[in-house]
């Protein structure tokens, strides 16, 4: 099997505001996702995973190493070639309040993407409704607008605006965190349909090592910007190898790790 | 809260159509000072409009034989020193007055949202261009510019919404470029981003509309503001016929002569607007804060 991304020595630093240091999130990383596979990121909050995840879709300048998507250099790609690239790979984020417009209706934020991904005007309801099918949300949903919608039912959203492209690449960034329990293996569940049915590859990023365990094909550890340890689940949280992510895994609940 | 909403609701019927939006306009409607104001404001900018047909005399039919005279059931406000009816010059007063304050602001507006919603976006050179115009406006004393503008210019309609607006778009421009400084760093921009929408697109649509809520209330009370202004500039004998400020400077000379009705009518009808436009600004404010849930 072919990777659909490979990351090499990647590294992003932000400038420093008046006069404070600059500050080097993500220092190295390499990590290769094939085709079809669900790779985990796992690590506490500012080890640099949502950096990852935004350098990976070009949202985040790196300052050295490289990203290829399918073979193709993000750093060569021409206006065109990004704009081929955005229908690629997409991205969902944990917090769906702040992810959707507060003065779009459901509808609008679809029929956007639609429109400037030149999907024919005419065609564009019938779209709308099959990616809120695909989803599990009622077609009457597109006249509401975000604060009117439960955040299970945001996140659906969100979802479905990333699938509206049909892309290869969905990097999930803690996409069931801000969720709570029953709802979340809901969304857990819908992400692993639509993968199995739509051939999607995800970069799941999260912080819950049971959640990671649950959704991910492999696992990579990350600590202060750098990979400390990868793997399958099974053997990266139960037979931790680096004393960091033994601390991580000792510190979540037990019953909730072996699942 | 939200996630406990969410385990009942998800998947399950949506609330009803609009809520929000009527939530927010009952909102205002259910501030009765804004509501006051917002009825004060109607039944100004109605008498304005409708002036030619409630006026019941000319503005400018001079007759000397009925010269200041005290208020009557023939001239419900009185006459001035020329003879004139000082409803019907008030009537089409407002059309003055209220005209300058309404195109003034929303010319400012639309300057101040343009240059700040760009340099808040862009950041950079273009930022530092528009902060440093802001800044230089600011620096100017606006009263001192606009008398002396408007005396080497002589008044004009023009000459005065022109001025007023170029020394008023500052206050959006900070306040659209500040809104749109901290919503560009939230998930829906990056989002848009990543699914390769245009800088355009990303501003207009996706920018602007949740920057205004401040700017408009801004806009509102700068209305009021506007209106004094104006009628403080046409007071000093800086203004055009028939703007409430200038019936204020003729009343002026016939308060010793005791035509009071010459400088009491027009000098309410400005405070009115000025409270009116000051009203619904606060009632915007509360019912576009959601921060706020205090109600007067």
């Amino acid at each position: 099997m072919s990777n659909l991304l490979e990351v090499r020595d990647l590294a992003v630093t932000f400038p420093g505001h008046r006069g404070s240091e600059p500050c080097a999130a993500v220092r190295g990383v390499s990590l290769a996702i094939a085709r079809g596979e669900t790779l985990g990121l796992v690590g506490e909050s500012g080890a640099g995973k949502t950096t990852i995840g935004r350098a990976v879709l070009g949202l985040v300048r790196p300052s050295a190493g490289s990203i290829q998507f399918d073979g193709i250099d993000l750093g060569s790609m021409d206006q065109v070639g990004l704009q081929r690239f955005r229908r690629r790979a997409q991205i969902v984020f944990q917090d769906s309040m702040e992810s959707l417009n507060p003065r779009m209706r459901i509808g609008d934020v679809l029929r956007e993407v639609l429109m400037v991904h030149g999907t024919p005007r005419g065609s564009r309801p019938e779209e709308v409704r099959a990616l809120l099918e695909r989803v599990g949300l009622p077609p009457g949903i597109v006249e509401l607008r975000p604060h009117e919608l439960s955040a299970g039912q945001r996140q659906r959203v969100g979802i479905a605006r990333a699938l509206a492209v049909s892309p290869e690449l969905v990097v999930l960034d803690e996409p069931v965190s801000a969720l709570d329990v029953s709802v979340r293996a809901q969304v857990m569940n819908l992400l692993l349909t639509l993968q199995s049915e739509l051939a999607l590859t995800y970069l799941f990023i999260s912080h819950d090592l049971a959640v990671v365990h649950h959704m991910s094909d492999r696992i990579t550890v990350v600590h202060e910007g750098k990979v400390v340890e990868e793997g399958p689940p099974d053997v990266v949280l139960q037979q931790p190898a680096h004393p960091y992510t033994r601390a991580l895994t000792d510190s979540a609940l037990p019953w909730t790790v072996r699942m | 809260m939200d996630s406990r909403t969410a385990v009942s609701s998800d998947r399950s019927k949506a609330p009803p159509l609009l809520a929000g939006r009527v939530a927010r306009w009952s909102s205002l409607g259910g501030n009765r000072m804004a509501r006051l104001g917002l009825m004060g404001v109607g039944v100004a900018a109605g008498l304005a409009l409708l002036a030619p047909m409630l006026a019941p005399h000319d503005p400018m039919q001079t007759d000397l034989t009925r010269n200041l005279l005290a208020p009557s059931w023939d001239h419900l406000l009185g006459t001035d020193q020329l003879g004139r009816d000082v409803l019907s010059r008030l009537l089409h007063g407002a059309r003055v007055s209220l005209g300058i304050a309404l195109l003034s602001g929303t010319l400012s507006v639309v300057i101040g949202v343009a240059l700040g919603a760009l340099g808040g976006y862009l950041g950079g050179w273009v930022d530092s261009v528009v902060m440093r115009m802001v800044d230089v406006v600011l620096a100017v004393p606006r009263l001192v510019l606009l008398v002396t503008v408007i005396a080497i210019v002589q008044p004009s309609v023009t000459a005065i919404v022109l001025l007023l607006a170029f020394t008023q778009w500052p206050a959006p421009a900070r306040l659209i470029r500040a809104e749109i400084l901290s919503l560009k760093e939230r998930d829906f921009v990056e989002a848009a981003r990543a699914l390769g929408y245009s800088r355009t697109r990303i501003l207009l649509r996706h920018l602007v509309p949740n920057a205004l809520s401040p700017v408009l209330v801004a806009a509102t009370l700068g209305v009021s503001h506007t209106v004094i202004l104006e009628s403080g500039l046409a007071f000093l004998g800086l203004g055009v016929p028939l703007s409430w400020g200038t019936l204020l400077l003729s009343g002026q000379a016939n308060l010793l002569t005791g035509a009071w009705w010459l400088s009491v009518f027009p000098g309410v009808a400005i405070a009115l607007v000025a409270i009116a436009f000051n009203l619904v600004g606060d009632g915007l404010r509360d019912a576009l804060d959601p921060r706020q849930e205090v109600r007067l």
